[in-house]
C-alpha cells in the first residue's frame, strides 16, 4: 500500500465515521449546529443584518435603466417607445374589431351625434351560435352549459363586458400559446438555454403584475394592449413548460424511430415528435385558458375594460354580491370554453347543414334588430341588478362567526404565528444564507449552492431583508394550512375517484376565481393583521395541494398499489409504508408549487395590509419609484426561486437514488 | 349602450377627409362653428374605481360629449393614472386626492408632462371615526383623552396591550404614528392595504357591533351609512406639522384636478370646460349616496343630475 492510498482509504474511513455518526445522531447534532452557529453570528451585527451603509442600490440601477431604455434615440428619431406603441396598436385592432362585430356596433362620430354604421350581431344570434357549436362539439349537455352561462350573463347584465374581456382574450390567448410554444421550441433545441428560460418563467409568475405595472403603461399605453399583454406575461409560461415537456418525453420514445426512418430533423419535429406530444400541449392550453381568465381582474388596473372591471369596481364599493355574481361569470366562462376545446365533437350535423343553420341563425335576429331594438342590445329591463340575497346572507354569516372566529384567531396568533414570527424575524441573514448553501450542497452541487445562497444573501444586500422574513412568515403560514387542508383532500381524490371527479374539477376551477373575489370577505372575518392575509393565502394554494398531491399518488404504477394488496396491508398502511414514500418527490414538487402560489399572492395580501415586500411594492409604485417596486418584485420571485429550488432538487436527488439502485 | 369604438384606419381617415372638405366648404360658406372641437382625436377620462370618481369621470365624459368632442372614460387604477398621463394616453383627471396621493401629483408635475387644473369644489376632510354604541361603553368622547382611559376596548389578538388604530394604507401619508405618541395614547397603528381593505372592517364590526377605531374621510358614503362620530383631536396649526410632532387635526386636503401638458394646444375648449369643473359638495355627496346607499346605477345618477341641474353646468361649457 502505498502512502498516497493508505492516505485515501483513511481518508474514506474518517468521512465514513464522521457520516455514520451523523446520521446516527439524527438531525439532533444538525439542528445544534446550526443552533449554536445562528447564536453566534446573532452577536456579529454584519452578518445579522447586512449593513445599511453598503445596501447596493439596485432599485436606482432599474429607474436608471427604465428612464434610458424609454428616452432611448434609436433609429432615426424613432424611440424604442414608439416602436412598442406600433406594436401595442397592432395587438389591439383585431379585439376591438371583435368588440365591435360582437358588442358594441361600428360607430361613427361621438356624441349626441353619433351614428351606428354597422350593428353588431344581435345577441340573440351570439347566443343561438354559442348553443349550436357547442351542442355539435359536445353534445346536449356541454350545449345545455352554455345556454344556463348565457342565461346567467345576460341576466345579470354582464354581457356586453363579458364579450369585450372575451375579445381580449381572443388575441391574448393565441399570442400566448404562439409565444409560449415558440419559445419551447426553441428551448427544446437548445437545451442549454434550459436553465436560463426557466427561471426567468418563474420570474414571470411570482413578480407581482403591480412591479411592471409603470413599466407595461410607459411602454404600450394603457387599454387593452396594456390589458392583453399583462394576460400574457401569466398565461404563457405553462405552455413553454408543456411544450418542452412533451416534445423531450416524446423524443424519448420516438427517437429511434425517427432514425429509422430516416426522418430529417424538421420532419422528425413536425411529423413525429409533435404529434406525439399532443397531449402535453393540450394540458399547456388547458392551463392558458385557466390563467388567462384568472387574470383579466389584473388587466382591469391599467385600463382595459371588461367583466374584470366590473369585480374591481364592485368589491372597491364592498358590493360583495356583485363581485361575486360577476367573479363566478368570469369562472362559468372559463369552464365553457375549456370543456368546449376540450370535447372530441361529433357528426351529428354534417358540415354543411351547421353553416346553413349558423346563417340562418345569425342572420334573422340581426336583420330583425332594427325593428325591435330588443335584438339588438339585451334591453336593460332584462337583467336583475339587485344582489340582495347574497349580501345578506354574507351579513348574516359574519354576524354569528364574530365570537368563534376571535377566540380561534387570539389562540392561533398567540400560540403559533406571533412566536414563529419572531423566530423567523431572529435568524440572522448569513445563516439562512448558509443554512441554505449547505442543504444545497448536499442534495444538488456546490455551483448550485453558491447560485441559491447568493441569492439569498443578494436578498441582504439590497436592504429589504425584514420585509423579505415577513413575506416568507405570510407565505410559510399559508402554504402549511394550505398543505394541511390539500393533502388529505388530494389523497382522498386519488383513493376514491368518484370523491376525486368532484373535487378536482372543482378545485381547478376554483383557482380561476380571481382572489380579489375573497379578499373582502375574508377581511370582513378576519379584520387586520396577518391571520387574514394567511387564510387569503391558504385559500388560494389549497387548489394545487389538492391537484399535485392527487397527481403524485395516481402517478404512482398500478404494480405497486397491488403489491400492497397482495401482502395484506390495511389501507392505511399501505398509505402510509408504501404509497407517500413512493410519492416523495411529487410530493415535494408539490409542496413546491404551493410555495409558488402562496408567493404570487404576496401582493394581493398586501390589499388587506401587510409590513412585508407587497407593501413596499405598492408603496414604491405610490411613490412613482418603478424601480424599488420592480427590484421588491425580483426579491419576492428570489424567495421562490430559492424555496422552489431546494424542494426540486431534493426531490431530483431522491429520484436519482432510486434510478441507481 | 352604444359606445364609440372601433372604425378601421382607413375608414376613419375617408371619413376625416369628408369632414375636412365638408368642414371647409361650410367655413368658407358661413362664418366658423364655434361648437366644432379643434381636434377629433378622443379625449380620456380616467376612472379609478371608486365611488365618487365613478360619477365625476362619468359627467365630465358626457359633458365634453356634448361640446363635440369625442370624449372617453377609460378605468384604470388610481396610482396608474399618473405614468399613463405622462404619457399623454390620459387626458383629464377631474377627481385626485391630494390627502393621498400627493407625492405622486408633484412628481407628475416636475416632469412637466401634466398640470395641475384647480379644485373640484370642496376639500376633503380626515378624522378618527368611531360607531355610537362605542360611546356607551367610553364615556369622555368624542374628546380624544378619553381613548386612553378606553384602551382595553380597543385590544386585538395582534395588538397585545394597546388599542389598534386602523389607518390608511401606509402610502397615503396619514403620520399618524407620531400623533399617537404625541398625544399620549397607547395604540398601535395599522395601516389596512387598500381603502375596500378599511371599509370591510368598518362595515363588519359595526354589524358584529364591535368596537373599532378608524380614520374614514369626508365627502364619503362610509360616515353617512355607518352611524358614529369623529374624535375631536387638537385643532390643526401649521407648527404642529412643521415641528413632527403630528398632535392634531389633519389639514384639509385639496381634491384637484389635472390634466396632460399637450391637452391644453389640442382641445383648448375642453381645457377651460375641466378648468370650471366644480362641483358642488351638496351634490357630489347626494349622487354618492344614491350610487352607494340606494344601489343606483352611476351613470343613470349622472343623467339625472344633468336632467335637473343644467343651470350649474351650463356655464362650464360655454
Amino acid at each position: 500500500m502505498t502512502y498516497g492510498q493508505t492516505y485515501t482509504a483513511y481518508r474514506d474511513h474518517t468521512r465514513d465515521v464522521y457520516l455514520r455518526w451523523i446520521k446516527g445522531r439524527g438531525g439532533l447534532a444538525a439542528l445544534l449546529v446550526a443552533a449554536i452557529f445562528v447564536a453566534a453570528t446573532r452577536h456579529v451585527a454584519p452578518l445579522m443584518r447586512w449593513p445599511s451603509d453598503l445596501t447596493i442600490p439596485f432599485d436606482g440601477w432599474l429607474n436608471g435603466i427604465l428612464n434610458s431604455i424609454a428616452g432611448l434615440d434609436s433609429f432615426g428619431g424613432l424611440t424604442v417607445r414608439d416602436a412598442t406603441r406600433a406594436v401595442g396598436a397592432v395587438i389591439a385592432q383585431p379585439a376591438e374589431f371583435l368588440r365591435a362585430l360582437l358588442a358594441t356596433g361600428f360607430t361613427r362620430g361621438f356624441g349626441e351625434q353619433q351614428v351606428m354604421v354597422f350593428p353588431s350581431i344581435s345577441w340573440l344570434s351570439l347566443v343561438l351560435i354559442i348553443i349550436i357549436a357547442c351542442y355539435r362539439k359536445g353534445g346536449a349537455g356541454l350545449a345545455a352549459f352554455a345556454a344556463m352561462t348565457c342565461l346567467y350573463l345576460l341576466v345579470f347584465g354582464l354581457w356586453a363586458s363579458t364579450i369585450t374581456t372575451l375579445a381580449q382574450l381572443a388575441v391574448a390567448v393565441p399570442l400566448s400559446l404562439l409565444l409560449g410554444f415558440s419559445v419551447g421550441l426553441l428551448v427544446f433545441r437548445f437545451r442549454s438555454l434550459e436553465g436560463v428560460v426557466f427561471a426567468v418563467l418563474n420570474q414571470m409568475q411570482t413578480i407581482p403584475l403591480f412591479a411592471y405595472l409603470v413599466p407595461i403603461i410607459m411602454f404600450f399605453g394603457i387599454g387593452t394592449t396594456a390589458g392583453i399583454l399583462a394576460v400574457v406575461i401569466f398565461a404563457a409560461p405553462p405552455m413553454v413548460r408543456a411544450t418542452v415537456f412533451g416534445l423531450a418525453e416524446a423524443k424519448a420514445q420516438y427517437a429511434e424511430l425517427a432514425a429509422a426512418v430516416g426522418a430529417t430533423p424538421a420532419q422528425a419535429l413536425w411529423k413525429i415528435l409533435l404529434p406525439a406530444a399532443q397531449t402535453s400541449l393540450r394540458l399547456g392550453l388547458n392551463q392558458v385558458i385557466m390563467l388567462a381568465f384568472a387574470t383579466v381582474i389584473l388587466a382591469a388596473l391599467v385600463g382595459a375594460q371588461g367583466i374584470g372591471y366590473e369585480v374591481l369596481t364592485a368589491l372597491q364599493r364592498l358590493a360583495i354580491g356583485r363581485g361575486l355574481v360577476a367573479g363566478l361569470a368570469i369562472t362559468l366562462t372559463a369552464i365553457l370554453f375549456d370543456q368546449f376545446l376540450q370535447s372530441k365533437g361529433s357528426p351529428r350535423f354534417s358540415g354543411r347543414w351547421i353553416i346553413g343553420i349558423a346563417v340562418v341563425v345569425t342572420l334573422i335576429p340581426w336583420l330583425l334588430s332594427s325593428k325591435f331594438p330588443q335584438l339588438d342590445a339585451y334591453p336593460r329591463a332584462w337583467t336583475l341588478t339587485t344582489t340582495r340575497g347574497i349580501d345578506d346572507l354574507v351579513d348574516f354569516i359574519i354576524q354569528i362567526s364574530y365570537v368563534p372566529i376571535s377566540f380561534v384567531q387570539s389562540v392561533l396568533v398567540v400560540l403559533v404565528f406571533s412566536p414563529l414570527k419572531a423566530l423567523l424575524l431572529g435568524l440572522p441573514w448569513f445563516s439562512v444564507a448558509a443554512g441554505v448553501f449547505v442543504l444545497s450542497w448536499k442534495t444538488a452541487s456546490l455551483t448550485r449552492a453558491f447560485v441559491l445562497g447568493g441569492l439569498v444573501a443578494l436578498i441582504a444586500a439590497t436592504g429589504f431583508w425584514d420585509r423579505a422574513v415577513l413575506t416568507f412568515y405570510l407565505c410559510f403560514a399559508g402554504s402549511i394550512i394550505a398543505l394541511l387542508v390539500g393533502f388529505p383532500l388530494g389523497i382522498l381524490s386519488a383513493r376514491k375517484p368518484k370523491v376525486g371527479r368532484f373535487i378536482l374539477p372543482l378545485a381547478d376551477t376554483f383557482q380561476t376565481l380571481p382572489a380579489f373575489i375573497y379578499l373582502i370577505p375574508v377581511i370582513m372575518l378576519f379584520g387586520s393583521g396577518d391571520v387574514p392575509c394567511i387564510v387569503a393565502i391558504a385559500i388560494f394554494a389549497a387548489c394545487p395541494a389538492i391537484r399535485y398531491t392527487a397527481a403524485a399518488l395516481l402517478s404512482l404504477p398500478t404494480s405497486l398499489v397491488e403489491v400492497g394488496v397482495q401482502i395484506g396491508a390495511t389501507p392505511w398502511q399501505r398509505l402510509t409504508i408504501i404509497e407517500l414514500p413512493a410519492a416523495l418527490p411529487g410530493i415535494l414538487l408539490t409542496i413546491a408549487q404551493v410555495a409558488l402560489m402562496a408567493l404570487a399572492m404576496v401582493v394581493v395580501t398586501a390589499l388587506i395590509g401587510t409590513t412585508d415586500l407587497g407593501q413596499l411594492i405598492l408603496l414604491s409604485i405610490s411613490k412613482a419609484n418603478s424601480g424599488q417596486a420592480l427590484m421588491a418584485g425580483i426579491c419576492v420571485a428570489i424567495i421562490g426561486v430559492v424555496v422552489d429550488g431546494l424542494l426540486t432538487d431534493k426531490a431530483n436527488q431522491i429520484n436519482a437514488r432510486r434510478r441507481s439502485t | 349602450m352604444k359606445h364609440s369604438s372601433f372604425e378601421p384606419n382607413w375608414l376613419r381617415r375617408i371619413f376625416t377627409g369628408f369632414f375636412a372638405i365638408a368642414a371647409f366648404a361650410s367655413l368658407s360658406a358661413t362664418a366658423a362653428n364655434a361648437a366644432e372641437p379643434e381636434s377629433t382625436d378622443p379625449i380620456t377620462i380616467s376612472q379609478s374605481p371608486w365611488t365618487g370618481n365613478l360619477i365625476t369621470s362619468d359627467l365630465a365624459a358626457k359633458l365634453l360629449l356634448k361640446m363635440g368632442y369625442n370624449a372617453k372614460v377609460v378605468p384604470i387604477d388610481g396610482v396608474a393614472v399618473f405614468p399613463a398621463m405622462d404619457a399623454g394616453d390620459i387626458s383629464f383627471d377631474v377627481e385626485i386626492w391630494e390627502s393621498t396621493s400627493l407625492q405622486l401629483v408633484e412628481a407628475s408635475e416636475k416632469s412637466g408632462k401634466s398640470v395641475k387644473l384647480g379644485s373640484l369644489g370642496f376639500e376633503g376632510e380626515d378624522h378618527w371615526w368611531y360607531p355610537e354604541y362605542v360611546k356607551e361603553k367610553c364615556p369622555g368622547l368624542p374628546d380624544y383623552k378619553a381613548l386612553q382611559k378606553c384602551v382595553d376596548l380597543f385590544k386585538t389578538p395582534e395588538t397585545g396591550d394597546k388599542g389598534q388604530l386602523l389607518v390608511y394604507p401606509v402610502d397615503w401619508g396619514t403620520n399618524d404614528e407620531p400623533r399617537v405618541k404625541t398625544l399620549g395614547l397607547d395604540y398601535q397603528v395599522v395601516h389596512a392595504g387598500s381603502e375596500a381593505a378599511l371599509l370591510a372592517q368598518v362595515k363588519a364590526a359595526y354589524q358584529r357591533k364591535q368596537p373599532i377605531l378608524a380614520w374614514l374621510y369626508l365627502p364619503h358614503w362610509a360616515p353617512a351609512v355607518y352611524k358614529g362620530e369623529f374624535v375631536k383631536l387638537p385643532p390643526y396649526t401649521p407648527e404642529c406639522y412643521s415641528s413632527g410632532t403630528y398632535g392634531c387635526e389633519k389639514p384639509k386636503a385639496a381634491i384637484t384636478k389635472m390634466a396632460w401638458s399637450g391637452a391644453k394646444a389640442k382641445w383648448p375648449r375642453a381645457y377651460k370646460m375641466i378648468e370650471a369643473f366644480q362641483l358642488p359638495l351638496a351634490d357630489y355627496q347626494a349622487m354618492e349616496r344614491d350610487v352607494d346607499v340606494d344601489g343606483k346605477d352611476p351613470s343613470a345618477v349622472v343623467d339625472a343630475w344633468m336632467a335637473t341641474h343644467e343651470a350649474i353646468w351650463k356655464p362650464w361649457i360655454e
